[in-house]
């Protein structure tokens, strides 16, 4: 094992993965490398169908690869990885009230983690503008409440590695843009490293530090991107127009062949 | 014939205006509060009493009018009036039985929801007992209870023990196969949530698969509560020297047919009652059930 390789805080070794349908087995992975840095915050776009979320499952232990291997600080995962995965479903406990939603992790952990998180939940969940909310139940939540929620019990699990499958889906622009901005504090505040899936272009600008754009079904990585431009200014400067330029075409191109 | 503007409703009007507090101390700003709707469905509309009372008030009014213009005989269909005269008359006689039906019912319904309890979670834990027990408890249901009737008379006697065990052996298999299912059932999306948290064994159980089964445990209290009743009943028919379904039995044998119709009378509400009672503790442990977005205390605050 040589020293680069170990030094990534989540890798992806040639992934493969396929699934048994009735027709057959049909290839869902075909092949997928990536390392991410610790702190590093990728963007994963790619076509509906391509494998997001199957690779995401695969990182997050919940699902076996049928090839290659996942390491994490450069050994396979123990029987607890140090993850945080917000799934694509938003999967509250109907039976908790938001508020006992956002302290699952912590108090899975033990009782005392949940009494000391309980301010961090506070302080997110008025961020999040939920606070008036906190005793209703996921039913009586909308689903862009209900993704908030989730997120927010994601960023409770004070894992160092988070994994999130288009977390802002269901919400409109502007409190898309109020969220981005919020997660981006926690994410220089506790520097973790970040694993992104989102369908929307701009999204991944704004968000990431590198972006990856995955193939339609197989999935395989069809381009890289990588962002140096600081988080703030890329709204404002024309290389981010060229780069959402480029990766459509890229995503159109993959869409055409 | 063109209809009347809406006079028919004069049913609705008044009884809506019970529901929601007159606007007339308050003012604007109290009446604007009071136009919102009703949270949830709680009480239900009055309509929904309305019409089914209508209906047993006109078919008891053909009942008795049929009785009396055809003067069929007491001993074949007494009018309800009798009924009720019977029921007056007779009260203390109807209370005692009732009571004694009811600890029946009662007892035996508690103890087949614990036996339904304690063998649904056992066979869920142990998928040996769950192969080997499943099978023969779906056989078990196609034996007919009124066969095993007199068999739990000769072993338990004549008193209250044979009818507990009656309504224990109906209650008992919805309960375990509520119990099971609700186990066993647990969505495996929330499960694989709870493993990618490390939940310990104990937590995915009392966290997860627990309040995750609640629903389905009380869909079974809800059918124990109608069969203890038919458990206790059929026990006292095969043989027993009180309850309504003795009372119902002897009064039957001496043509005292108005009797029968009075314990019948006297049984409909322990079902009612017992269903009711479930219904509220389930209310109670389960508030989130039956909830909407429509149901919170808030005007939305998107975004
Ligand atoms: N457990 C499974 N069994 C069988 N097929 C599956 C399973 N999970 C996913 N698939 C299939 O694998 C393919 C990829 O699914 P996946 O959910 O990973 O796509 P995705 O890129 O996340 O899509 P989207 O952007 O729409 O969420 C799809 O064709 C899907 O039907
Ligand atoms: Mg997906």
């Amino acid at each position: 094992m040589n020293a680069g390789t170990s030094a990534a805080a989540l890798e992806a070794v040639a992934l493969t993965k396929s699934y048994a349908s009735r027709a057959g087995t049909y290839p869902v992975l075909a092949g997928v490398t990536l390392a991410l840095a610790p702190g590093e915050f990728v963007g994963v776009l790619g076509p509906s169908g391509g494998g997001k979320s199957t690779l995401l499952n695969i990182l997050a232990g919940l699902e076996p690869p049928d090839g290659g291997q996942v390491r994490i600080h450069g050994r396979p995962p123990g029987a607890r990885p140090p993850i945080a995965y917000m799934q694509q479903k938003d999967l509250l406990l109907p039976w908790r009230t938001l508020w006992d939603n956002v302290l699952l992790g912590p108090e899975l952990e033990s009782p005392h983690d949940r009494v000391r998180l309980e301010p961090k939940a506070r302080e997110l969940v008025r961020q999040f503008r939920l606070e008036g909310f906190a005793d209703h139940y996921p039913a009586q939540l909308s689903g862009g409440m209900r993704q908030r929620t989730a997120l927010i019990r994601t960023l409770l699990c004070e894992r160092n590695i988070l994994l999130l499958d288009e977390p802002f889906g269901a919400l409109d622009a502007l409190t898309r843009r109020r969220l981005h901005r919020h997660l981006l504090r926690v994410w220089r505040e506790f520097g973790q490293t970040v694993l992104l899936v989102t369908h929307d272009v701009e999204e991944a600008i704004a968000l990431s530090t590198r972006i990856v754009v995955l193939s339609a079904r197989p999935g395989r990585i069809v381009d890289v991107f990588p962002l140096d431009v600081p988080h703030e200014l890329r709204e404002r400067t024309g290389e981010t127009l060229r780069l959402k330029q480029r990766i459509l075409e890229v995503l159109e191109g993959d869409d055409d062949a | 014939m063109t209809p009347e503007p809406r006079t028919a409703s004069s049913t609705a009007e008044p009884v809506a205006s019970i529901r929601t507090p007159a606007p007339a101390a308050g003012g604007a700003a109290q009446a604007r509060r009071s136009a919102a709707p009703p949270r949830g469905s709680l009480g239900g509309r009055p309509g929904r009493w309305l019409y089914p009372l209508a209906l047993i008030a006109v078919l008891l009014i053909g009942w008795e009018a049929t009785v009396r213009l055809a003067a069929i005989p007491r001993f074949v269909l007494p009018a309800p009036s009798l009924i009720g005269l019977t029921l007056v008359e007779k009260w203390p006689v109807f209370l005692g039985h009732t009571g004694v039906t009811l600890l029946e019912v009662f007892a035996g319904g508690a103890l087949g929801i614990l036996v339904g309890l304690v063998l649904g979670v056992l066979m869920f834990f142990y998928g040996v007992l769950e192969k080997a027990l499943y099978p023969l408890l779906i056989a078990s249901q196609n034996v007919p209870v009124f066969a095993v009737a007199p068999l739990l008379v000769v072993w338990f006697g004549y008193g209250f023990a044979s009818k507990v065990v009656m309504a224990a052996v109906i209650v008992f298999f919805p309960v375990t196969v509520a119990v099971l299912d609700g186990l066993a059932r647990t969505d495996p999306d929330l499960i694989r949530l709870f493993r990618t948290m490390g939940a310990s064994p104990g937590q995915m159980l009392w966290k997860l698969r627990v309040p995750a089964a609640l629903p389905s445990f009380f869909s079974g209290l809800r059918l124990s509560a109608i069969y203890s009743t038919i458990g206790a009943v059929i026990g006292e028919w095969v043989g027993a020297g009180a309850g309504l379904g003795y009372l119902m039995l002897s009064a039957n044998a001496q043509l005292r047919v108005a009797e029968v119709f009075a314990a019948i009378l006297c049984l409909t509400p322990i079902g009612l009652v017992l269903l009711g009672l479930v219904a509220l503790v389930e209310r109670w442990l389960l508030p989130w059930q039956r909830l909407t977005p429509e149901d919170s205390d808030l005007v939305n605050l998107e975004p």
